[in-house]
Formats: structure tokens, C-alpha cells, sequence
């Protein structure tokens, strides 16, 4: 019986000891899982806080000006850069970043800045402008021969997750603010390690009387957390996640580290894509100056921003963030941080945020479209998204803002005039400086801060009767034909494949009969010019396009001769840029030098170039251009900027593309107008895209070309022949390597050209 | 071998060639150049120049007595763009470059600056040395002969 008791006694404890032998197993297993989920919490806080915490976009900058007496400088640019620098105008500056200005004369006080080939202190300078120039420069009262302001910021290139932000140690923060975000968001962060027990349970107490989530308990480490290693995803799994992780950060890092990171990390807004993390760039972004400038109230106004970035933007939401501005300022009186006087004096301030639009903080996309895939030839694209490198390039934002204005201002009067084309036109354009291809001004759209489709670059369209000086180029340089050689504009039929003709008409419908090369050109003659191509040979032609810069094959089709060649506006631009550079085949370049974060210089690029074709043949050839603008089909030009200026209209067959390309001494132009459906516009080259170039070159300044040095005048008779100073005739220029052996005499005329038909040009 | 026999050629008439060579209509703008010694650049921020130019020329000189090249071509590169067809200006970069040992980029831009440089000036015939030193570097000797011609 006893042993039944016993067996029986043994029966009811074994389920209790199984009970606590599973419950010791689970709590052995919890433990081991616990701490191995520890230490991979661990690892994690340590891996990314050890190491270098934040990707850095490449920060993108326009050119600096450079400022020098003598340079063509009028009021309106100088006061515009100044702005879309963030400068101030006010009194006598005391202070970088103001300036101060009375007619003429600017003081300004330049900020310091670490430009690709050194460091640049602060200076406070005297500027005279007289006459569209700059008269004087001075520095306490001595005279300063070259200075250069600060390159404006354009733009960044950013990883997938568009974070921007200008890092700063903790020491730089303003003290105001430092002790501003505390109050307000934790006030014993000081005190706690990491998680608030009193701050979680108030929380919980207002969460559960509410109903709902509507106060957060986190300190500021844990929204460091939060923001560092976490999603934004709201779950008490995720919530226990960041409390440990805090206890981490506070057990291997010390406060100050912390809260360096959390100034730094913070996101207090949006510009477009961009969003904007840290104080330091915040400041820039909502008042155009250095953190260190700010005053309580807009301190007061960022440290608002913490609670919501969205919730409290001053732009969207001013009342809301006013309100909130307000209490803190309130927090900082309480707490001494400033006193009532100057709390009351801040809080009577209305917000005084500047536009999120303006130059200083807009991106130039279609310009870091072509940054972008130029400093991928050097540098590898995660590097350029995550190594803060600083990247100075070309942009002329005057230059880019006048190219932007006239499209956007002509492409509305168009569409005045032509009510159906509502919304369908585009365009496109490429300013560079004719010297070195520095690509001052690029616009992918009509849309020019829109991140989209960039027809500069992209964009495959005929260019139409651009190709024509092409064509006349391989004249010339055949040595066979001058401007003064007769040409024969009548009907020309060209044989292509299987039997078929092609007869090109010109844009008038009409045919002009014989007539001086140089009036084929002006006046942009499809016949004549197809006459003269197939003369001297498609292969010729299209070898000439390579000489002159373009990359691809052309197909020898007698099309190509009027243009029936895809090409983008910034292959346009290359092909006129050797000519605009007197024949020197130079690679358009957008990137001065590219520094790394800590300032050191990596790369430079200067001017490259090799002589392609000889400054004799592109000289005549530019005199040509030049009569395009003084009484062809630019001559819209003529008694609206000083001449001479190169320049050549393009229409594209059906009116499908509208171009116009033009140079002066320092700048070529190349616009482009159409449709992305490609279907034809009432329009051509002079009435769509010349507009476009004329009023950009006006705001820039239009510097009229040099006259071509080598050359001798002949008069040349109705035949095309070179006759004797004293005969009647018309005057060309002549290379002097080309001067002619004999002079015909007066009154003596060749039947060589006569007795052609358009018969003769079957092919 | 046969490029240190015609180097040596071109040098021995050359120096038969340079008798008599300094005319007073040659010396035009010659103040704008930098200072020879013994046939060689002093130093790059030498010669008159705008007050800009001279800014950016001492700069390059003094990074140029540092070897640092980058930034040489840097300063003058930003010289350039202020005066983009001065003979002088490209002058130096031809000369930074040849010292730089970038030949083909100084014949580029010897080249460049011959197209501005006026005909007959000394301007000119030192942009012709410089030609013809960058063009022999480059083993180009008949062309460097020729170069070396229009230098005297």
C-alpha cells in the first residue's frame, strides 16, 4: 500500500517538476536568446557608431566670380549673385555674409571659403562698378586685383535615400540651442542612460486616458536610435528594440558624443527630393545663414521643428509653427536661457523663413545630369554619393537664369500666339564659352528644376539646316569653292536606292537659280547646299562631322547634307564648338576640380584640346556665319546686339525641330525647340529658338567677334571668278595661303558653269 | 639614336641661325613675356600683365617652386579664362606643361596661342621655341626643325 502511496505520491509531484523543468528550460533558452539578441543589438549600435556614421552626398557648386577691375559687371548681376549667395543687404556690413550698396558701389563682406586651390579668410571689400564694368576693388583702402566670391551650392549627388545635411562638432553648435532642444525635448537627458521610466510612464498615462497613441515617452537618445538603426514603423516590439538599443549607446558612448550625432542626424524638412537632416543645414535651408547667425526666435523655430517637421513648417504651416516657435521661447525664458525682455522681444517677431525656392537652395538638374556622368569617367558613383566630396563646376547660374527666363518667357508667347500648341512645346539649350568648353548654362526642359527627362542630353532630334556649314566647311577646305562661287539653287534630284529619287524643295517652295556660295548659306538654300555636298563628296562630309567633334559614325545617306541627322543639343554644341574655338576639338566639360571632404584638392580640369582643322578654313568659314546674322536668316540679330556674331538657324523637315546655334567672343549658344511627340509646329529656327538665344545673350552681355586675322579681299564676278581691283564686282575674303595666281580681267566672263540643268545632278 | 642626331642638328642651326636675330620691330610686346635665362623661363609670374593676371601668375609660380603641378595649371587655367586669347597667358601653359613633361599638351597649347599671336612679334618666336622643344620631345623632329625655323 505504502508503495502504492509512494507510487502514487511520485505520480502527482512529476508534473510539477516537469512544470518547473520546462519553465527553467525556457527560462535558460529566453536568457541565451536574450543576450545573443543583445549582443547583435550591441554590434550593431557599435558597428555604426564607431564608424563613420553618415553617408555625405558630393555637394555640387557653379562656378565662383570672379571679380577683377575691368570685367563686364553690371548692378543687376552682382546684386543677383549676392542674393542667391544669401547675402544680405543692409548697412556697412560688419560681418560675412553682408552687404552694403549705394548706386554704383557695393561693400561687401565676403564669408571665407574653402575654394578647390585653398582656403579663403573673410574680407570686406570696396566695389565701384562704372559704365557695365567693374571700376575698382578695394580692401582698407588698398587696391585688390582679383577676388572671387563664394560658388553658389547647386545641387548634390545624393545616395538612394536623398539625405542631406553639413556636419558640425558639437562645440560649433550655438550654446542657445543646444540647451533650447534639450528643455524642450528631454529635459533630463542629461541624467537618464537612455531610456526616461518617469517620461515613458507619463506617457503611458496620457496614451491610455486618450485612447490612443498621442504622447511619446522617447528621450533623445532613443530618437537618435529611432532615426539612426530603426524604421519609423509605430509596434511595442519595435519600441522595446529602440529602449535597449538606447541603453546601449548610453553605456558605450557619453552624452556629448550622443547628442553631437543627434544634431547632426535630426530630420527637420523636405526640399523636393532632398531631405534635410541636421540644424546646420536646416538653417541654411529655411534662413540662408550659418547656424551661428541665428537669432532666438529662429532658433527657437528650428527646435520647434524637432516635434514635426512636416506638422510644423514654417512655409506650409506658419501659424502652427509660430505657436510652437512661441513655447519654446517660453521654455528658454523659464529656464534663463534668455531672459522674459527677450522672450517677449522674440515671440513679437513674425517667422522669417526665406523662400525654399530661391537660387541657394534649388538643384540645376539637368547640369548634374551631365556632372554626374562626367565625374563618372573618374570616380565611382558610391563614392560620389557617400564620400562628401565637393565638386566645383562650370555653371554661370547668371547665365543658367537668363537661359531659363527667355525660354520659359518666349515658349508662353508662343503659345499666346498659338493657342493649339498649349502645353506641347520644349526646349532645350547649351551655353559654353567658346575658348575652353566650359558649359556654363545647360537646360533640359522648360521645367528647370523638374528631375525628369533632359533633352540637352537625351534628346535625338534632326538637326536640320545646322548640318549646312558643315557642308560648306568641306567646300572650303577643299580649297575648290570660295563665298563668291556660284551655286546653282534649281531643282536637283539625287538617286538613293532602288531607283528612287530624292528632290529636296527649299523651305519657300521656290528656286533660286545661280548665285554666289555665300547666298546659299545665308539664306539657308536645301538645293543649292545639296548641289554642293554631293560635289564634294558625302564621305568627305561625314568626315568632317568626326573632324569636328561628333562621336558617332553618320550613315552617308545625301539626307545627312540637310540635317537628317538625330543629334542632341549638346552633340550640336560640340560639333559648333570646334568652330566657335577656331578648330580645336575640345570636350565640353562641366567640372573645374573635385576636393575631398577635408578640402584636399583630388582632381583639376583644365582646358584640353587639339587643333582638328586650321584656324584658316574655320575663319572663313565663321565669316560666312557671321553674314547669317547681319542679312540671313538671323538677321533678327542685326540692330539688336552688336555684330559681327556667328550664327545659323535650323528647321528640321515638317517644322519638327527648331534650331539655332550662335557664338559671340566669349559665349556659343545652342537652343532647341519641339515637340516630344515629335510632330510638326508651325515655327522654325528664327521665330522659335533665335528668341531664346537673343534675350539670353543680351542679359549676358553680347562681346562682338573679333575680325579673322589672314585674310585678303578680292572682288569676285557674277561667274564666281576673282577679277581686278578696279573691276565691278562683289568683295570675299581669301586666306592669304589661298591667294589666287591670276586675276581675271574686267568684263571677261566663263562659260564653264553654263549649260547645267538640274539634269546633271542625277546621281 | 637618329632623333639625338637630328635633335643635335636642328640645336647646331638653330644657334647658326640666331645671329642678328633682335630687331627692334620684333620686341613688341615682349615686356608682356616672362624673363629667359639662358634660353630658359625664370619664373612664370615675370612680365607686365594685368593686376589679375599677375595675382594668379604669382600663385602659379609660387606652387610651381613647390612642383605642385595641379595647382599650377589650376591658377593659369583661371588665368586663361579672364583672357582667353592672350598669346602670353597660353604662352605660360605651354611652358608649365613642356616643364610638366605633358609635350603633347604643350604643343596644343603653343598652338593655340600662335593663332592669336601676332605675326613677327617676339611673342611669337618663342611660341615657336616652345613649339619646336615639345614637338622634338615628342620625337617629331622635322616638325620640331621646321618650328625651330619660324623661331629665329
Amino acid at each position: 500500500m505504502s508503495k502504492k502511496i509512494n507510487k502514487t505520491g511520485k505520480r502527482a509531484k512529476q508534473p510539477k517538476l516537469q512544470w518547473r523543468k520546462w519553465l527553467l528550460r525556457s527560462a535558460i533558452l529566453f536568457t541565451v536568446i536574450f543576450a545573443v539578441w543583445l549582443v547583435w543589438l550591441d554590434a550593431q549600435v557599435r558597428e555604426r557608431f564607431d564608424g563613420k556614421k553618415w553617408t555625405l552626398p558630393a555637394k555640387v557648386y557653379a562656378r565662383p566670380l570672379q571679380l577683377y577691375p575691368g570685367k563686364l559687371m553690371t548692378v543687376e548681376q552682382l546684386s543677383a549673385e549676392l542674393s542667391w549667395n544669401d547675402y544680405r543687404q543692409g548697412g556697412f556690413p560688419s560681418k560675412p555674409g553682408y552687404y552694403y550698396r549705394e548706386g554704383n558701389r557695393f561693400v561687401i563682406y565676403r564669408r571665407g571659403f574653402a575654394f578647390w586651390d585653398g582656403h579663403e579668410s573673410a574680407r570686406s571689400l570696396d566695389i565701384r562698378l562704372s559704365q557695365g564694368r567693374i571700376e575698382s576693388i578695394q580692401e582698407r583702402g588698398q587696391d585688390v586685383a582679383l577676388v572671387r566670391l563664394e560658388p553658389m551650392y547647386i545641387g548634390g549627388i545624393f545616395p538612394a535615400h536623398n539625405e542631406d545635411r553639413e556636419l558640425l562638432r558639437l562645440k560649433d553648435f550655438p550654446a542657445e540651442l543646444v540647451a533650447a532642444l534639450i528643455l524642450t525635448e528631454d529635459q533630463h537627458f542629461l541624467k537618464h542612460w537612455g531610456i526616461s521610466l518617469r517620461g515613458i510612464s507619463r506617457a503611458l498615462v496620457s496614451n491610455i486616458k486618450a485612447g490612443g497613441v498621442v504622447q511619446g515617452g522617447s528621450t533623445l537618445t532613443q530618437q537618435l536610435v529611432k532615426n539612426f538603426f530603426l524604421t519609423s514603423k509605430r509596434s511595442y516590439s519595435r519600441k522595446i528594440q529602440e529602449a535597449f538599443m538606447a541603453l546601449l549607446l548610453e553605456l558605450h558612448y557619453d552624452k556629448e558624443e550622443i547628442l553631437e550625432a543627434y544634431l547632426n542626424e535630426v530630420y527637420l524638412g523636405q526640399a523636393g527630393r532632398r531631405a534635410i537632416h541636421g540644424f546646420s543645414l536646416a538653417s541654411r535651408f529655411y534662413f540662408a545663414k550659418p547656424l551661428q547667425e541665428l537669432d532666438s526666435a529662429e532658433i527657437a523655430t528650428l527646435v520647434g521643428l524637432v516635434k514635426g517637421a512636416s506638422y510644423y513648417n514654417p512655409r506650409r504651416n506658419p501659424e502652427r509653427s509660430k505657436s510652437r516657435r512661441d513655447l519654446v521661447l517660453g521654455i528658454m525664458a523659464e529656464h534663463n536661457i534668455i531672459s522674459q525682455s527677450e522672450r517677449l522681444q522674440a515671440q513679437k517677431k513674425p517667422l522669417t523663413v526665406v523662400s525654399a525656392q530661391r537660387a541657394g537652395q534649388r538643384e540645376y538638374p539637368a547640369f548634374l545630369e551631365l556632372v554626374r556622368q562626367q565625374l563618372q569617367q573618374d570616380y565611382r558613383l558610391v563614392d560620389l554619393q557617400n564620400e562628401g566630396l565637393r565638386v566645383f563646376t562650370t555653371l554661370d547660374p547668371w547665365l543658367q537664369h537668363s537661359v531659363e527666363r527667355s525660354a520659359s518667357e518666349h515658349l508662353q508667347r508662343l503659345e499666346q500666339r498659338f493657342p493649339n500648341l498649349k502645353d506641347q512645346l520644349q526646349t532645350a539649350a547649351v551655353i559654353t564659352s567658346t575658348d575652353g568648353a566650359e558649359v556654363r548654362a545647360l537646360l533640359g526642359g522648360r521645367e528647370a528644376e523638374f528631375f525628369g527627362y533632359n533633352r540637352a542630353l537625351s534628346a535625338q532630334r534632326s538637326i536640320g539646316s545646322l548640318a549646312k556649314p558643315v557642308v560648306y566647311m568641306t567646300a572650303l577646305d577643299s580649297g575648290n569653292w570660295h563665298w563668291g562661287s556660284v551655286l546653282s539653287d534649281a531643282p536637283v534630284s539625287v538617286s538613293i536606292s532602288n531607283n528612287k529619287q530624292w528632290q529636296p524643295t527649299n523651305y519657300d517652295k521656290v528656286s533660286h537659280g545661280d548665285g554666289p556660295m555665300l547666298t546659299a548659306l545665308t539664306h539657308s538654300y536645301n538645293q543649292a547646299t545639296v548641289r554642293l555636298g554631293m560635289n564634294v563628296g558625302l564621305g568627305e562630309v561625314a568626315r568632317n562631322f568626326k573632324r569636328l567633334g561628333l562621336t558617332e559614325e553618320l550613315p552617308r545617306y545625301p539626307s545627312i547634307l540637310l540635317g537628317a541627322v538625330p543629334l542632341s543639343p549638346f552633340n550640336v554644341a560640340e560639333i559648333y564648338q570646334t568652330i566657335a574655338a577656331n578648330g580645336f576639338v575640345m570636350p565640353l566639360r562641366s567640372i573645374e576640380a573635385v576636393n575631398d571632404a577635408e578640402g584636399r584638392l583630388l582632381s583639376s580640369y583644365g582646358i584640353k584640346g587639339k587643333q582638328a582643322i586650321s584656324p584658316d578654313t574655320i575663319q572663313w568659314l565663321r565669316w560666312g556665319l557671321e553674314q547669317v546674322a547681319e542679312n540671313g536668316t538671323a538677321k533678327a540679330l542685326n540692330g539688336s546686339i552688336p555684330l559681327p556674331v556667328a550664327a545659323k538657324t535650323g528647321t528640321s523637315n515638317d517644322q519638327r525641330d527648331a534650331w539655332f546655334m550662335g557664338f559671340d567672343n566669349r559665349h556659343l549658344g545652342v537652343v532647341w525647340v519641339g515637340r516630344d511627340d515629335n510632330k510638326p509646329m508651325p515655327l522654325v529656327g528664327s521665330t522659335a529658338a533665335l528668341p531664346i538665344w537673343l534675350e539670353s545673350f543680351k542679359a549676358l552681355g553680347v562681346e562682338p567677334l573679333m575680325p579673322a586675322s589672314g585674310f585678303e579681299w578680292y572682288k569676285v564676278n557674277e561667274q564666281g571668278e576673282f577679277v581686278e581691283k578696279h573691276c565691278g564686282g562683289v568683295l570675299y575674303p581669301l586666306p592669304k595661303k589661298q591667294a589666287p595666281a591670276v586675276l581675271a580681267a574686267c568684263g571677261k566672263s566663263s562659260d564653264k558653269k553654263k549649260g547645267k540643268s538640274w539634269l546633271d545632278w542625277l546621281f | 639614336m637618329v632623333r639625338l642626331v637630328v635633335l643635335t642638328i636642328v640645336l647646331v642651326l638653330s644657334g647658326c641661325a640666331q645671329h642678328g636675330l633682335k630687331t627692334e620691330e620684333h620686341e613688341q610686346a615682349v615686356s608682356l613675356l616672362p624673363v629667359m635665362i639662358n634660353g630658359e623661363l625664370a619664373a612664370l609670374d615675370h612680365g607686365e600683365s594685368h593686376p589679375a593676371l599677375i595675382n594668379l601668375y604669382q600663385k602659379a609660380e609660387s606652387a610651381r617652386q613647390q612642383q605642385q603641378w595641379q595647382l599650377v595649371f589650376t591658377y593659369l587655367d583661371q588665368a586663361r579664362q579672364i583672357q582667353p586669347r592672350t598669346p602670353t597667358v597660353l604662352y605660360r601653359l605651354a611652358w608649365a606643361s613642356l616643364q610638366a613633361g605633358n609635350n603633347a599638351q604643350a604643343e596644343q597649347f603653343a598652338q593655340r596661342a600662335l593663332i592669336y599671336a601676332e605675326a613677327g612679334t617676339e611673342v611669337e618666336k618663342r611660341l615657336y621655341g616652345l613649339l619646336a622643344q615639345s614637338l622634338s620631345r615628342q620625337g617629331r623632329m622635322m616638325e620640331a626643325y621646321s618650328a625651330e625655323q619660324k623661331a629665329q
